[in-house]
C-alpha cells in the first residue's frame, strides 16, 4: 500500500525546489536543470493515477508520454538557446541578457 | 505491504534530498548528475507501483536521452557558480505560504486519507514487453556494453580523465 498524500507532498516539494532553483539561476544551464526538476514533479504527481485503476493507468501513460514530448522539445529549444547565447556572448550567464524579445 | 510503504517513503525522502543538492551545489555538472539521480528515483517509484512500462519509458527516453543531453551540456559549458545560492526572502515567504495552502488543500479536500495499492493488471506489462521485445532489449544491452567498451578504450588511448 502506498499513501497518496505522501506522493503529492513529495511532488509539490520537488516543484517548490524547482521554482527556487529557477529563480536563483545565474546561467541558462541551471535554468534547464530547474525546468527538468519541475517535470520530475509532474511525473510524480501522475503516479497516483496508475494506482487507482487500469483505465486511469492508461490515462496516466498518455499524460507521461505527452510530458516527455514536451520536455524533449523544451530541452531542444534551451540547448539551441544555450549554444546561440555562448556564440553571441561567449558565456551562458544570464547577466549578458539585457532585454527579451526580438530586436526590430 | 509495510515494506513497500517504508521503501516508498525512503525513496521519496532521498529524492527530495538529491533535489535539494541540485539547488545548493555550485557546479552545474554535479547539479545535472543529482538531477539524473532524482529522476531515476522517481522512475523507480513507478516500478514499485507495478507500472513497469512507464518506468521503462522514463528510464530509456527521459533519463537516457533528455537528462544525458543536459549532463553533456553542463559538462561542455562548464560553469561554476562564483558564490553560493542566495534566495531573496521576498520570494521564499510567498512560496512557502502557497505550498502550505496547496498541501492543506490536498490533505483535506482532494486526496484525504487515501491508500492506494498497485493495480494487478499492470504487472503483466513488463513480462509481455520482455516476451515480445526480447530482441530489442538484447540489442539495447549490447549497445550499452559496446559504448562502454569504446569509452574505456578511448580513455586508455588518449589519457582523458
Amino acid at each position: 500500500m502506498i499513501h497518496a498524500i505522501s506522493l503529492e507532498v513529495t511532488a509539490i516539494t520537488i516543484l517548490l525546489i524547482g521554482y527556487v532553483t529557477a529563480v536563483s539561476a545565474r546561467d541558462l544551464i541551471r535554468l534547464l536543470i530547474a525546468l527538468e526538476l519541475m517535470f520530475n514533479a509532474v511525473f510524480l504527481s501522475v503516479l497516483p493515477l496508475t494506482l487507482i485503476s487500469t483505465e486511469l493507468a492508461v490515462v496516466g501513460l498518455g499524460i507521461i508520454i505527452i510530458s516527455i514530448f514536451t520536455s524533449c522539445s523544451e530541452c531542444l529549444i534551451l540547448a539551441c538557446s544555450i549554444i546561440l547565447q555562448d556564440r553571441y556572448a561567449k558565456s551562458t550567464s544570464i547577466d549578458y541578457i539585457t532585454a527579451g524579445g526580438e530586436r526590430l | 505491504m509495510e515494506f513497500i510503504l517504508s521503501l516508498t517513503i525512503a525513496i521519496e525522502l532521498i529524492a527530495i534530498g538529491f533535489a535539494l543538492a541540485t539547488l545548493f551545489t555550485k557546479d552545474n555538472l554535479y547539479a545535472a548528475i543529482y538531477l539524473a539521480i532524482t529522476t531515476t528515483l522517481i522512475a523507480s517509484l513507478y516500478a514499485i507501483a507495478n507500472a513497469h512500462f512507464i518506468f521503462l519509458l522514463l528510464m530509456l527516453i527521459y533519463v537516457g536521452a533528455v537528462i544525458i543531453i543536459t549532463i553533456v551540456l553542463a559538462a561542455t559549458y562548464r560553469y561554476v557558480e562564483p558564490r553560493s545560492v542566495k534566495v531573496s526572502y521576498s520570494w521564499l515567504i510567498p512560496s512557502i505560504i502557497i505550498t502550505a495552502l496547496t498541501l492543506a488543500l490536498f490533505t483535506v479536500g482532494v486526496t484525504g486519507n487515501v491508500w492506494l495499492s498497485p493495480v494487478k493488471e499492470f504487472t503483466k506489462v513488463l513480462t509481455d514487453f520482455l516476451n515480445t521485445n526480447i530482441f530489442t532489449v538484447s540489442m539495447l544491452v549490447l549497445l550499452i556494453v559496446v559504448l562502454g567498451i569504446a569509452m574505456v578504450k578511448l580513455y586508455r588511448e588518449t589519457g582523458i580523465r
